[in-house]
């Protein structure tokens, strides 16, 4: 039987980016991927798709990245689900394969490669 | 009650003597009249006593008469003198009252009536000429006070102007370090409006760079590989958007969200290492690369990567400006600033401290060197030359803005054998 997809939650205001990180995602194999461009829904989001991990974007029109981190602590810490922050004001690429850490919080700096999202999504899952 | 005139004669002839004193006490009363028969006595007596006046014979027996006169003159100058003459001396009787006389009588010619009016008048006459002596000696005391006075307010005033004058000085020092300290305002307000503008605009950049990359990578796996043509179009959309995005990095260090990390750096491995990378670009150029190190040189505490991405600028700019076969020499030196023509200053804004001790890294290169009129201009945030090969113009203010981080100090100077010399200094 085939391994199991691994289940990843993109929230990110940028309709376009999440839904070509999707496609390419799932065009690579071994993810279902499930967007939501609304941080106020993230919870609800979550709750429904039950992800096994979540890249969240730190600036969004509605709500920022730091606040959706607060409201879903409680929930991913309980069902120990890696959150890893997108942001496009970091000047610090990370590495392939790696994601990068401020304060203790790991994050992506876009742009950034399918290449480098499915290396960070392997070394946590 | 009047007060009697005192009149001292001084006169040889006994007989002449009486005659006169007859004469004077017929004519007019109230005159005490002493009599002494040679100059000698009527000194001494003068020094003793008052007189009104002294009534002198010219023709003494053991004195020449003018000597007399002077002697009189100089021991009682207030009191009035009249000489007296015979006929044939009207000559000496003249000079004497041109030394200051005040009348001469010849003897035997006498008048009792003209020798009391000519007593009276010269007694009067002297006192006037005592009077205008006195005011001129009051004057002159006056003039010499107010010419003192002056004096002193000259000197006082010369010191105002002096101290004015160091005032003004010492202003010109503040407007100078007002001035400087205003351009670093100027300077590091720029830089930060940079660092402001640069998340801005990363943001609001990047999202589409993240999404155009995206497209890309999705085009490249569904469109034909075998279409040559197509590939080579999302190579060159791919190589586009990384562009872009690592304009947008360097703006974004400006902000410089990551910490320093300082640590004790040796100054010749910190350069060996830097050279490591850009050896590929000093073989391809053939550039001549000389190193003069000093030994024994101090660690220095630095951000090694930041610090050699300086480094790496400096050399890659160097290169850029050579072209092929151009020749790079590194120094590395270490002194102690003991002069404030070192840049070193005693003030907490100075960067550097005079006594401190200071690395030296000296980069110099025998290019085109930098147009004078540019050369102010290079640190500036989005100053670039070099447009035409995407130079964003932040390359230099970078650096510059990384080593006031190190609170170090970068300076460019054009040589005058052509070429720039790059000086970074650190403290040790």
């Amino acid at each position: 039987m085939a391994e199991a997809k691994k289940k990843v939650l993109f929230i990110d205001d940028e309709e376009a980016f999440v839904t070509m990180v999707k496609m390419n995602l799932e065009e690579a194999g071994g993810f279902d991927v499930r967007t939501e461009t609304r941080g106020t829904r993230a919870l609800e989001a979550i709750r429904e798709f039950k992800p096994d991990m979540i890249f969240l974007d730190v600036i969004m029109p509605d709500i920022s990245g730091t606040d959706v981190f607060d409201e879903i602590r409680d929930y991913v810490q309980a069902h120990k689900i890696p959150v890893v922050f997108l942001t496009a004001i970091v000047a610090d690429q990370a590495e392939a394969g790696q994601c990068s850490s401020i304060g203790g919080r790991e994050f992506l700096a876009k742009p950034i490669t399918t290449e480098t999202l499915i290396a960070c999504i392997n070394s946590h899952l | 009650m009047i007060e009697r005139t005192k009149i001292l004669m001084i006169e040889d002839n006994k007989l002449m003597a009486k005659n006169l004193r007859d004469v004077l006490e017929t004519v007019q009363g109230g005159m005490d009249i002493a009599w002494e028969p040679d100059p000698a006595q009527g000194l001494r007596y003068l020094a003793a006593k008052p007189v009104d006046i002294v009534l002198l014979d010219l023709i003494l027996p053991d004195s020449q008469g003018l000597e007399t006169f002077t002697k009189i003159s100089l021991l009682s100058p207030s009191v009035p003198i009249i000489v007296m003459t015979g006929v044939d001396d009207e000559t000496v009787a003249v000079s004497a009252v041109r030394s200051g006389a005040q009348d001469y009588i010849v003897k035997g010619q006498v008048d009792g009536q003209v020798l009391v009016k000519s007593i009276r008048y010269a007694i009067e006459r002297k006192r006037i000429e005592e009077d205008l002596r006195k005011a001129r000696s009051d004057l002159e005391y006056k003039v010499q006070e107010r010419t003192e006075e002056l004096i002193d307010i000259n000197e006082n005033l010369q010191k105002e102007i002096d101290e004015r004058r160091k005032a003004e000085e010492a202003l010109k020092v503040a407007y100078e370090q007002l001035k400087l300290a205003q351009s670093q305002l100027v300077y590091s307000e720029k830089m930060e409006t940079v660092g402001r503008l640069a998340s801005g605009v990363a943001h609001e950049v990047k999202n589409p760079l993240a999404i155009l990359l995206q497209c890309v990578e999705y085009l490249q796996r569904n469109l034909s590989k075998d279409n040559e043509k197509i590939t080579r179009t999302l190579e060159f959309m791919s190589e586009a958007v990384m562009r872009a995005d690592s304009i947008i990095k360097g703006m974004l260090d400006f902000s410089s969200v990551s910490q320093m990390e300082l640590s004790d750096q040796g100054p010749v491995e910190l350069i060996e290492n830097a050279l490591l990378f850009i050896k590929h670009e000093i073989d391809l150029h053939h550039i001549n690369l000389e190193k003069a190190y000093a030994p024994d040189l101090p660690a220095i505490k630095v951000d090694k990567n930041r610090i050699e991405h300086v480094f790496l600028n400096i050399l890659m700019n160097a290169i850029d400006a050579m072209g092929d076969n151009g020749k790079i020499t590194i120094r590395i030196k270490s002194r102690v600033l003991d002069n404030v023509g070192d840049g070193a200053g005693r003030r907490g804004a100075d960067t550097f401290k005079l006594g401190d001790r200071v690395v030296i890294f000296e980069f110099e290169d025998n290019g085109p060197g930098i147009p004078e009129s540019i050369l102010e201009k290079v640190f500036d945030p989005f100053f670039t030359t070099k447009h035409d090969k995407g130079g964003t113009g932040l390359g230099l203010s970078i650096i510059k803005n990384i080593m006031e981080m190190h609170h170090g100090r970068i300076t460019l100077k054009n040589r005058e054998q052509g070429g720039v010399i790059a000086t970074l200094t650190f403290r040790a």
